[in-house]
């Protein structure tokens, strides 16, 4: 559907802002998108998606429930011209260079980014007035004479150290997508709601104070937070020595690359202040998450604490299959439920097998897509067989969820990142106990978060980051006492059942779309 | 790295003087440099007291370069140097130093004044000064220093490296420890690669404990 198409719909109740999720990338934001429109069939959605590139992702993997009204696709870049194209290009960006050299008036989009990365505080309701402006067209921004002026001040300022032509290429990366993107007509909505900061949540931030209407921002993981282990893995531990990767076939010498992460990480930090400054109420999925975004700058007394739910009545009879098939003599079953990524450490899950396999009987089993980094399940295949392993631990791709849980007595999680995994949740509804590493919610999901939450009891065990050891004594420890696997069962059946439903979930966001903030006495923090 | 809003202190930065303003000091030399030629014309044949005041004049226009505090250190020096050692032309050429734009490798933390002291301006000061042992980064330093020692001790992958991210990986700190397990994993990831090239699979090393 398109700008125009949606444009001429009905103006809808709830604007869904979205960054490289729903409906075209799977994942959990995704996932949760889809049962969110599916919960509140009253609600009229349309959803705007801010995707990297146009063209690069067309396939939809959703389908669109029928109270989504309209769908725009936004971008942060057109594909690159063909190279028959290039010279014409350069004709036209001396004539664009010619137009722009020294423009009469100074931007406010232009002062908005220089205040955004060189003055605090970061987001106050001026300086989105002055991003709301649109007043920078992408040719003024590419070749304008004031940007150029600005390029050099923030950059003799921020990045002193590092090479001015790294600094250049880069400041005009971070922010070409939000001239871009400042440039979209807001979509009719009577409230906006953002699935994450980014260019997303400062879009919405924008189209928010544009149009007056209340903008909430629901954040499952952190965004600020995810863009920094991205820089720290793509910039200098992948360069590593003398010199370091930034770009296809570019390189830079540390002290640059140190700058440029440092600059990226404060662009998107501040990209986040914009939106904890626009945002009327502030969610995130759990205590942890809550935390960094308060250390990120939110206002406190904006945010709460909503956490995914599952339906836990679907899976009362899975539970109790499992129940009674407790202690039988089979060898015990583990399972990683996931995207075959980096940041879901796999690689720490097939060792803590390894190491268990001399121990006790297993079926290792990995489930879940295998496309998404072809590289790094080549590494994972590579490493199983180098272990000897292949009969034990089996690559079993993306299976539909209800038959996941009855083919697993113990789900082990390795990631390295996570917000709050629904697989947890669903693990926890069908009485399987969970062996988890310490990030997130994850410590809360397992052991509780408040006096009543701990009192259930631990639904499974935490672990240290990649710590193969630790995960494969826990794996031992519960293949050899059924009985510790069945409490630790029934506690997180339990959990999952008093604090993590998810009609309880989306009940409360239609009340915020209905009444424009969140039931209950104004200021709480924790729902 | 998880950004802090420790590391976001305010930075006072000393404002960037016009164009006109950064080549007062060398026209104050032309002048200078302009008197101790009189001074020498003017006492012919030469007297020791005239030769004495045009090197005194000589100086003082070199130090009226060097003494300008909002231009960089090294373009300061440059251009004292350029009034010393060529009278009657280096004052010209300090001028062109001092009017010069653009960002430079090399800067130093005398070009800030941090208000702070985790803000990125004086991690960049601190940077050109000091490097502090990779043990003491981790645990004293700033996520910058943090950074950089991690990323040493993944490109070294040493034993003694190799115990530290361990060790940090354990730790209680939950930023430090996801870089450290994913410093482990990258050297794991090397590893394997490795012992793919040389056909030898067993070799690979459980860097991560």
């Amino acid at each position: 559907m398109s700008p125009a198409e949606s444009a001429a719909r009905p103006v809808a109740d709830v604007c869904l802002v979205l960054e490289g999720t729903y409906p075209y990338t799977p994942g959990g934001v995704s996932s949760w998108v889809n049962d969110l429109l599916h919960a509140l069939p009253a609600v009229r959605f349309v959803v705007a998606h801010v995707g990297a590139e146009r063209g690069a992702v067309a396939e939809r993997r959703y389908v669109l429930p029928p109270n989504v009204t309209g769908l725009v696709d936004l971008h942060c870049r057109d594909p690159r011209p063909e190279p028959a194209d290039g010279a014409a290009l350069r004709r036209a960006a001396r004539s664009a260079r010619r137009r722009h050299a020294r423009p009469g008036r100074p931007s406010r989009v232009l002062e908005a980014f220089r205040r955004l990365l060189l003055e605090e505080p970061r987001g106050d309701a001026a300086l989105l007035d002055d991003l709301a402006s649109n007043d920078l067209s992408i040719a003024e921004f590419l070749h304008g004479g004031r940007t150029f002026d600005l390029i050099l001040e923030i950059g003799d300022r921020l990045a002193a150290e590092a090479s001015f032509l790294h600094f250049f290429w880069h400041f005009r990366s971070m922010h070409l997508p939000l001239v871009r993107l400042l440039g979209a007509p807001p979509p009719p909505a009577a409230v906006y709601h953002a699935l994450c900061t980014g260019y997303a949540g400062a879009l919405a931030a924008v189209w928010s104070r544009r149009t007056g209407r209340p903008l909430l921002l629901t954040e499952h993981g952190i965004y600020t937070r995810e863009r920094n282990l991205e820089l720290c893995r793509s910039l200098w531990l992948r360069g590593g020595g003398e010199a370091s990767t930034v770009g296809a076939g570019d390189r830079c010498d540390e002290a640059t690359a140190s700058a440029l992460r440092r600059t990226w990480a404060l662009h998107f930090l501040s990209l986040a202040r914009c939106a904890y400054a626009q945002a009327s109420s502030i969610v995130s999925l759990s205590e942890v998450g809550r935390a960094r975004q308060i250390g990120d700058g939110a206002p406190a007394a904006k945010t709460w604490i909503v956490p995914n739910g599952v339906d836990p009545a679907s899976r009362g009879a899975l539970a109790s299959r499992i129940r009674l098939r407790g202690e039988d003599r089979r060898p015990l079953r583990v399972g990683f439920v996931g995207r075959v990524v980096p940041i879901k450490d796999i690689v720490t899950f097939i060792r803590a097998c390894d190491l268990a396999l001399s121990e006790v009987d297993l079926e290792a089993r990995i489930i879940g897509p295998l496309d998404e980094d072809p590289a790094y399940v080549s590494r994972c295949r590579r490493l199983v067989a180098d272990l000897g392993r292949g009969r034990a631990i089996r690559f079993e791709g993306q299976r539909p969820p209800d038959s996941i849980y009855r083919g697993i007595d113990v789900l082990v999680l390795t990631s390295f990142s996570e917000g709050q995994p629904l697989v947890m949740l669903e693990a926890g509804a069908a009485g399987i106990p969970v062996i988890a590493t310490d990030v997130g919610a994850c410590r809360e999901m397992l052991e509780g978060r408040g006096d009543l939450d701990r009192s259930l009891g631990p639904g499974g065990i935490v672990t240290r980051l990649a710590a193969p050891a630790e995960t494969a004594a826990a794996i031992v420890r519960l293949a050899r006492d059924p009985r510790r696997r069945l409490r630790m069962g029934d506690a997180g059946r339990r959990r999952v059942a008093a604090f993590y439903r998810r009609d309880d979930c989306f009940a409360r966001y239609g009340a915020f779309y209905s009444q424009g903030r969140w039931p209950g006495s104004a200021g709480a923090s924790s729902a | 790295m998880t950004s802090r809003s420790s590391s976001l202190l305010p930075i006072r930065l000393p404002p960037r003087a016009p164009r006109l303003r950064r080549i007062a000091p060398a026209a104050l030399a032309a002048v200078l440099e302009a008197a101790a030629a009189g001074a020498l014309m003017a006492a012919r044949p030469w007297a020791v007291d005239a030769v004495a005041a045009a090197a005194a004049l000589h100086l003082a226009a070199a130090l009226a370069v060097a003494g300008f505090r909002p231009a960089r250190d090294g373009r300061r020096l440059l251009g004292a140097g350029a009034v010393l050692a060529m009278p009657g032309v280096g004052p010209g050429i300090a001028a062109a130093v001092l009017a010069t734009r653009g960002g430079v490798a090399g800067a130093t933390g005398n070009d800030f004044e941090p208000v702070g002291t985790r803000g990125p301006a004086a991690r960049v000061g601190r940077r050109a000064d000091e490097t502090l042992p990779d043990c003491d980064a981790l645990l004293d330093g700033d996520d910058e220093q943090r950074g950089d020692a991690l990323a040493r001790m993944a490109g070294r992958a040493d034993d003694e490296g190799l115990a530290v991210l361990r060790w940090a990986a354990a730790g209680r700190d939950p930023d430090l420890a996801l870089l450290a397990a994913l410093a482990l994993d990258e050297i794991s990831e090397r590893d394997e690669r490795a012992a793919a090239q040389r056909a030898l699979p067993r070799e690979v090393r459980h860097v991560a404990g």
